[in-house]
């Protein structure tokens, strides 16, 4: 059992790819938003890839072990210690019943990630382990960990993978100090209510992230973009604001425009409203976004669907056992 | 990825990044569209295509989540052609539900407001709005929020300029032409005009959802007196929303 000792700012149990099979019903897939550093912690610790553990946000949490166990700590740089003593990152370490391990704020990206070799084992529902908690579902009764509480663990897989085991160079995600991000985006799917203006603005433009940025949505500051004829000469059920369109599908990642106000839908978004979609950031990319904090500048790239899809098998190799050496 | 104009009111294909595809027939609230929609859905789910890992319908547009290590673009694209061409069934094969409703007061903060921006009385605006047999159109937004097709276009009012961050679970809400069932607690720009104590989703009920794309909808005005005894019973995992059978539209149903 993990004991909850402080629970950080919003620590939460996930796993990947999250919460499949409902998005009929209006679930959001959840999981973990930096998935490239969640699954390589798994690997280390020998685990499947998609094991619940932890996602950690900004200031993370202390835990006590009450059992032995292989665990390992990636993503955002937290300066994790164990008993005190500071514990590698993007390494499999043996820990033992009664030690401690805290996670402090982070020191760069925003988001780190804790794997046991077991696997969290809190009860799924529908499906996943992942926390949603705006509908109280996954994680531990629905919601982030709190102080005081346990986290059951699954059993130990038997023989263990080792300690010392680390990531290969150029196999993890480049987590800097920086403060500006390069992040890939597709047009569609409703580009064509924006017009080459708009379209030269977003992916022209040094975009601030807000702090009002969750793992629901990533708020944006910056210009007003211009419409397209269509967004004003439209049937009226498409509402009376140019960026409103009739209610329609949210896919993951939507750059969604509300008003005037660009939101990139992430892990825990809504799945469907009336606002316009002109852009998509590929799911492969979403550790940037997890990786970035409030203030810093996102600058759009565009790319087609042939080069998303391309980012999305490069990062499906670069999340396999290969990834990992002794 | 065009349009196939070899096949008269073919879908367009809109890719959604990485991992998405948005299959569109059209661009009105139309119920021949949705009906085309929900025919699609059906035949995908009936015959999965590799890599759609789930899909979700909407009033004009059926969209596919995708594993883009799976997916295949062509593939899909083509397939999706051939199925979209048939038909719709002829008859609805959802559910019929019976939901009460609690119209205006407390329950409909905004119904005094549009009925009177639309000329009516209360209790005419309330007959207008409980009259129609409504069909799920899509769910989501949040889990269990469901669209319903079908508002009478009297009662079509847009929406309100400025949103409320949160409105309660389970309001019944009308937005420019269209009318909801809420679910839990959201934020909102839609009028208020009632509330069920109906949950289409709870969290450890079995089952958690009510109700599916597709079905049809009949709601019943609720006296307000009788919402306490009824919202606890819901609260504690009574659907309360009853069933009729698909052919008989006569008052069989459950709670209301």
């Amino acid at each position: 059992m993990l004991k909850v000792i402080k629970p950080g700012l919003e620590t939460s149990v996930q796993d990947w790819p999250g919460r499949i099979g409902f998005a009929n019903q209006g679930f959001p897939v959840s999981g973990p938003f930096d998935s490239w550093s969640f699954r390589l912690a798994n690997l280390l610790v020998g685990n499947p890839p998609g094991t619940a553990g932890l996602e950690a946000q900004f200031l993370g949490p202390t835990l006590a072990f009450t059992d032995d166990r292989l665990i390992a700590v990636t993503g955002a740089d937290m300066r994790p210690t164990l008993d005190g003593v500071p514990l590698p990152m993007w390494e499999s370490v043996a820990v033992t019943a009664g030690q401690v391990l805290a996670l402090g704020p982070a020191r760069s990206g925003a988001r780190a990630y804790l794997a046991v070799a077991g696997g969290i084992a809190t009860p799924p529902m529908l499906g996943s382990r992942a926390t949603f908690h705006k509908a109280g579902v996954g994680g531990l009764g629905g919601h982030a960990l709190s102080e005081g509480a346990g986290l059951p663990l699954g059993p130990a897989p038997r023989p263990g993978a080792a300690p010392g085991r680390r990531v290969a160079p150029g196999a993890r995600p480049p987590i800097g100090q920086g403060k500006r991000h390069e992040v890939e985006a597709v047009r569609g799917p409703n580009d064509d209510w924006i017009d080459d203006a708009g379209h030269a603005t977003f992916y022209g433009t040094d975009w601030v992230l807000t702090g009002r940025s969750d793992r629901t949505g990533y708020r944006l500051q910056g210009p007003v973009l211009s419409f397209a004829g269509r967004a004003r000469d439209k049937p009226v059920e498409h509402g009376a604001q140019p960026a409103n369109i009739i209610d329609q599908g949210y896919p993951l990642g939507a750059v969604n425009l509300a008003g005037d106000t660009l939101i990139i839908l992430v892990q825990d978004g809504p799945s469907m409203g009336g606002f316009i979609n002109p852009w998509t950031v590929p799911y492969a990319v979403f550790w940037k976004l997890a990786q970035a904090r409030p203030g810093d500048i996102l600058r759009f790239r565009e790319v087609g669907v042939e080069e998303a899809q391309a980012l999305a098998r490069d990062l499906g190799r670069k999340c396999t056992p290969a990834a990992i050496v002794t | 990825m065009a349009d196939d104009p070899t096949i008269p009111g073919a879908p367009r294909l809109l890719p959604l990044g990485d991992a998405g595809l948005s299959v569109e027939f059209g661009d009105d609230l139309d119920p021949a569209l949705t009906a085309r929609v929900l025919a699609l859905d059906a035949a995908l789910a009936a015959d999965p295509l590799p890599g759609v890992v789930e899909t979700v319908p909407t009033y004009r547009a059926l969209m596919l989540h995708l594993d883009p290590l799976a997916a295949d673009l062509d593939v899909i694209a083509r397939r999706v052609a051939a199925l979209a061409g048939r038909p719709p069934p002829a008859v609805p094969s959802g559910r019929l539900w019976r939901v009460p409703v609690v119209y205006g007061g407390e329950f409909g903060a905004d119904l005094a407001g549009l009925a009177a921006a639309r000329g009516l009385t209360e209790a005419a605006a309330v007959a207008l709005h409980a009259a129609p047999v409504y069909t799920v159109a899509m769910i989501g937004f949040v889990p269990g929020f469901s669209y319903l097709a079908g508002l009478d276009p009297r009662l079509a009012t847009p929406r309100r300029p400025v949103p409320r961050p949160v409105v309660p679970a389970s309001s019944v809400a009308i937005g420019g032409g269209q009318t909801s069932i809420g679910s839990i607690p959201a934020p909102s720009g839609w009028h208020l005009i009632g509330r069920t104590p109906v949950r289409p989703f709870l969290a450890g009920r079995n089952p958690p959802f009510l109700f599916a794309p597709g079905d049809r909808i009949r709601l019943v005005p609720l006296p307000a007196a009788a919402w306490e005894a009824l919202d606890a019973r819901a609260a504690a995992g009574d659907p309360v929303a009853g069933t009729e059978t698909a052919a008989v539209a006569g008052p069989s149903g459950g709670a209301a």
